[in-house]
Order: C-alpha cells, then structure tokens, then sequence
C-alpha cells in the first residue's frame, strides 16, 4: 500500500472545501521547520547555514500547533534541521495527530532509534527517511560515513514496531540510475518501505558543494533512464503518477509554490520551501501578500532548474484531483506495487 | 515621446487599434519592417504586442506575458529595459490586471502541437511563443531604443491547433480559415476551442497594451524630470 486511503481521502476533501469556499491559493502540505540545527552537514543542503543563535531557536509545540492551525493544510511535512534532535518533538508529534494531522516526520534517521519507544504508531505518523543512495554514495552526500547503516536500523526498527515509514531520495549529479535502481530494490524488496519519495535536488546557492547538483536537461535524461527500469512496476512512490511523469519531462507543470508554504522558527518564509525572500508573521500576509505570479519556472531565474516535489507535487495533485481518470490511475499506482 | 507599437498582422493591429501608433510588421521579414518604421517614425520606445501560444501549462487563453527576455535557439537571449519593465509592472500591479513576467520565445515557424509544446517548454522554460518577438527585440536594440514585448495567450499549452490550420498564416484572412474548418468536420470542437479562446485574446490584448503604453510614457517622463547633474 503506497499513500494511504484516508491520507489521500482528507486531501481530496480538503481541495473539495477550498473550492466550495471559492478560495483560489490554500495550502495542501506545510513545511514545519521546528529548527535548523542539524547533526549532519550535507554537501547538497542549503538549509542550515544560520547563525549560532538561530540554530539554538526552537519553535514550542504550541507554536508548531498553532502554525498548523492558521494554515489548513491537511498534511504536515516535519523538516528542519533534523527534527528529532527537537527535545519536545515527540510532543509536537501527538498534538498533530490530536488534531487528525498528517504527518511526514523527515529525518536522517541517526536519532530514529531513540525516539521509536517513546511514540505510538498512527495513521496519521509516517517517518520518511532521508536515503540518498546505497551505503558509500549515501554517506558520501552526507558528508559521514555510517550513516546509511544507521538509516536502515532506524527503517528495520521502525517497521518493526509496525509505524508506516517512507524513504526520500534526493537524486544528485553523483547519482547514476544504475545507483538509483539498487537504492530502490532495496527500499522495496528488503527494507519493504511502505512507499518511496524522489525529487531532484535543488541548487541552493548556500550548499556546500555546488557541483553535485544536476541542470534541468539533465534531471530529465536521469528520471527517464531510471523510470524506465522494468522493477519500476512494483516500486511504489508515494507520490502522484503525473509528478513523476513531470520528472520525466513527459508532462508540463508550472511550480504551485503556495500549496506548500513553510513556518520556520523565523516566521513564515517567503516565497517557498526553497528560496529565503524574507519572512513574515501571519499565514494570511504569506498567501495574500506574495506575489506569486512572480515565481515559477521561466519566471524567475532561481526556478531554472527546480523540479522538486514541494513546488510541483501540489500541481500534479490539483491536476489529479481534477481528472477522474488521473485519480484512478493515482490510486492503481499507490496500490499497486508488488515484490518482483 | 511617442510609443511605437508593433504587431505581426492585422489581426492584431485591428484589436489593439486606436490605442497607439500602430505598424503592422507582417510575419516574414518583421526586423525590416520595424527597421523601416523606427527611421520613419522616431519613436522613444518600441512595444512588442500580439498573440502567441502558451508553452507555460499554467496558463489559458487570454492569459497576459510580460517578457523577461526574448529567447530563440541559438542565439544569445535579449533583455528588455530594466527601468521599462518595472514601469509595466508597477502600472499592471496598480490597475490589478494579472500578468506573468516570463521569457519569450520566437521560432521559425507556428508551434501548434501539444507535443512539441511540451518539447519546448522543458528546453526553455518560457511562458509562450511566438514568431516575430526575438527579431523585433532585435531591431529596436540594433536601433538604440529600450523595448518591451507584450503577449496574450490565444491557444493553451495542453491544447493542439486544428491540423488543418498548419501553414495558415494568410493575413487578416478568417474566411480561409473558416473554409479548412468547414473541410474537417472531426477538427470543428478543436475550432470553436480556438474561436472562444480567440475571444479572450482580443479582449486582453488591447488591456494590455494600454497598461504598457502608459508605462513607457512614465518612464520616459520620470527620466526627464530626474536631475542633469
């Protein structure tokens, strides 16, 4: 089972409302950056390059709270940094789910064990854990070795105790298909993740090493080169059949920057998950003050070679949610992943 | 300071008219034209304007591009004036009239297909396309003057022209068009798309083209009221 039934059901219904409401932007996911201290550095990330006194600032579970609240989206994204150094995450956790949240908890996993006997599985918790290849490409791309051993003890673990747990996969210039095709059997086959991520990663001005990332063009080539490998068939992403016909360059998208705004421990950032413009207070100045016609690809030379799931993924939804047809084909796709 | 608005066909020009001086540049040969214009005219400023077909899935007929550049394969891309383009913006933010600053490409010949829509779109990320922009952005920098292309959207980017319109370009000719039409039964919902599509095209061209006239006449006039000194 790929995206969950109920998951995919609030979504639906959530779009279904705004529209009802005649409310043109709303958001679908929100980026909940609690902090951005990490402890890893990776060569690809330009998320954490703050000050000492910002990685010190964490935001209260009631601020998290409230965030979720001011902003309707069924679906929370737990990003940072790595959350699970937050020592009141587990709380934040259970006041989401409290209030029938989703959550995607994104972690590298090295915390993972420590965490798992002090939170209950739920419906509403996935962990997706950040793997960006096989054991030496991965601890290459963050920068440590041991890392990925400690990624996969965190997946078995996990599953183990019966949480649903998702992988994601940051595919760089580094990454071969050959590399991504092992990584996903893998995911698939012996770690029997309840479903995959991908995007392409996004050149962050800030991010240590700028030659790992890959050019528009190229993106393309790879995904095409990877999503052709016949074991696609029972690989299971937890993502839209139509994102990843984007990834393909089979399918035009504009980016949606607003279907996933994000609340740092600055405020909310403008304009998206991955340009800094700037912060704001409110929700309401976020989504109503932006001018969003301003971004997106071909508009804004910093969208050039962005094909990242937190800017077209709510696209791809939109179009789903939209055609019948799409919306079956999402649901074949999310269950139909079967061992080779 | 006088504007010079050029459009590719009459088409065009018979939307926007009464708007501005106004040159009909025709598809083949547009620079020259323009070249002819502008030594003939004088103008300060040349404004690009006309319809083109969407590349970028976002948006719909009738849709309005503002170039951020004008693009075409193999040659180096062409900015518009800084100070010009932020006139425009400014005037279309201030009469709350939506638009996207996007690129603008120009091929050499009409791009009708969804397929090689798609193709281009990925390549090179602009918002539509178009025939005669590139050469015309091209004749005005060759002249020395600032320009700005304006484009309203007349077939979406997930939409195909009718097959039979392939090669129309008849200037001004809707009864030639029309003719194809009636020969294509299986093509008449692919021309009554384009018929309402065409509708709203014409009602935003002319909006446009207002906005960035009065633009340009701002910006000229707040770069005569700055200082000498």
């Amino acid at each position: 089972m790929g995206i969950p039934a109920s998951e995919a059901f609030a979504v639906s219904t959530h779009i279904a409302k705004q529209r009802i409401k005649g409310n043109k932007r709303y958001p679908l996911v929100m980026m909940l950056e609690p902090l951005w201290r990490c402890n890893l550095a990776c060569v690809g990330c330009g998320k954490i390059q703050h000050s000492e006194e910002i990685l010190g600032t964490y935001m209260s579970p009631q601020e998290c709270w409230d965030a979720a609240d001011e902003c309707g989206a069924p679906i929370i994204s737990i990003a940072g940094g790595e959350p699970l150094i937050h020592p009141q995450i587990g709380e934040i956790i259970n006041g989401f789910i409290e209030r029938k949240k989703f959550i995607h908890l994104c972690t590298n996993g090295l915390l993972l064990e420590r965490w798992l006997p002090r939170l209950q599985p739920s419906k509403y918790l996935t962990f997706t854990i950040h793997i960006d290849g096989m054991r030496e490409l991965h601890d290459e791309m963050v920068d440590r070795k041991g890392v990925f051993d400690k990624a996969v003890a965190g997946i078995r673990e996990a599953k183990r105790r019966g949480f649903r747990v998702s992988t994601n996969t940051t595919v760089f210039a580094d990454s071969s298909p050959e590399d991504m095709r092992e990584l996903f059997n893998f995911l698939m086959d012996d770690l029997d993740v309840d479903g995959m991520q991908v995007s392409p990663g996004y050149d962050y001005p800030k991010a240590p090493n700028q030659k790992v990332f890959l050019q528009r063009p190229q993106m393309i080539e790879t995904f095409r080169q990877i999503l052709a490998f016949p074991e696609r068939k029972h690989w299971r992403f937890f993502q839209t059949p139509i994102f990843l016909e984007f990834l393909e360059g089979k399918t035009a998208m504009q980016c949606t920057a607003w279907g996933n705004p994000t609340r740092t421990v600055m405020g909310w950032q403008r304009p998206c998950y991955l340009m800094n413009e700037g912060y704001v207070k409110t929700f309401d100045e976020l989504i109503n003050e932006t001018e969003w016609d301003r971004y997106g690809y071909g508009r804004d030379s910093r969208c050039t070679n962005c094909m990242a799931h937190c800017g077209y993924e709510a696209t791809a939804v939109k179009a789903t949610i939209a055609s019948p047809l799409e919306g079956i084909r999402a649901a074949i796709s999310t269950m139909g992943g079967k061992k080779a | 300071m006088d504007v010079l608005i050029a459009t590719p066909t009459s088409r065009e020009a018979k939307a926007i008219r009464g708007r501005a001086r106004l040159i009909v540049t025709g598809t083949a040969g547009a620079a020259e034209e323009l070249d002819h214009a502008i030594r003939e005219e004088r103008p300060g400023v040349v404004v690009v304007a006309g319809y083109c077909g969407a590349l970028d899935p976002s948006l719909k007929p009738g849709d309005i591009i503002v170039s951020r550049m004008a693009a075409q394969a193999g040659s180096p891309e062409l900015l518009p004036e800084k100070g010009l383009v932020d006139a425009a913006r400014d005037e279309f933010h201030r009469r709350r009239t939506t638009f996207v600053y996007s690129r603008l490409l120009t091929t050499d010949h009409a791009i009708g297909g969804k397929s090689e829509k798609l193709a281009l779109w990925n390549e090179f990320g602009a918002a539509g396309v178009d025939m005669e922009t590139y050469a015309l952005a091209k004749a005005a920098e060759a002249a020395g003057l600032p320009w700005i292309a304006v484009r309203v959207v007349i077939d979406a980017a997930n939409h195909s022209l009718p097959a039979s319109l392939d090669g129309w370009s008849e200037d001004g000719d809707e009864r030639d068009a029309v003719k194809r039409a009636v020969r294509r039964p299986m093509e008449w919902r692919a021309y009554g798309r384009l018929g309402l599509a065409y509708r709203s095209a014409n009602k935003a061209l002319p909006r446009a083209v207002a906005i960035v006239k009065a633009a340009s006449q701002q910006r000229w006039e707040r770069d005569l009221s700055l200082p000498l000194v």
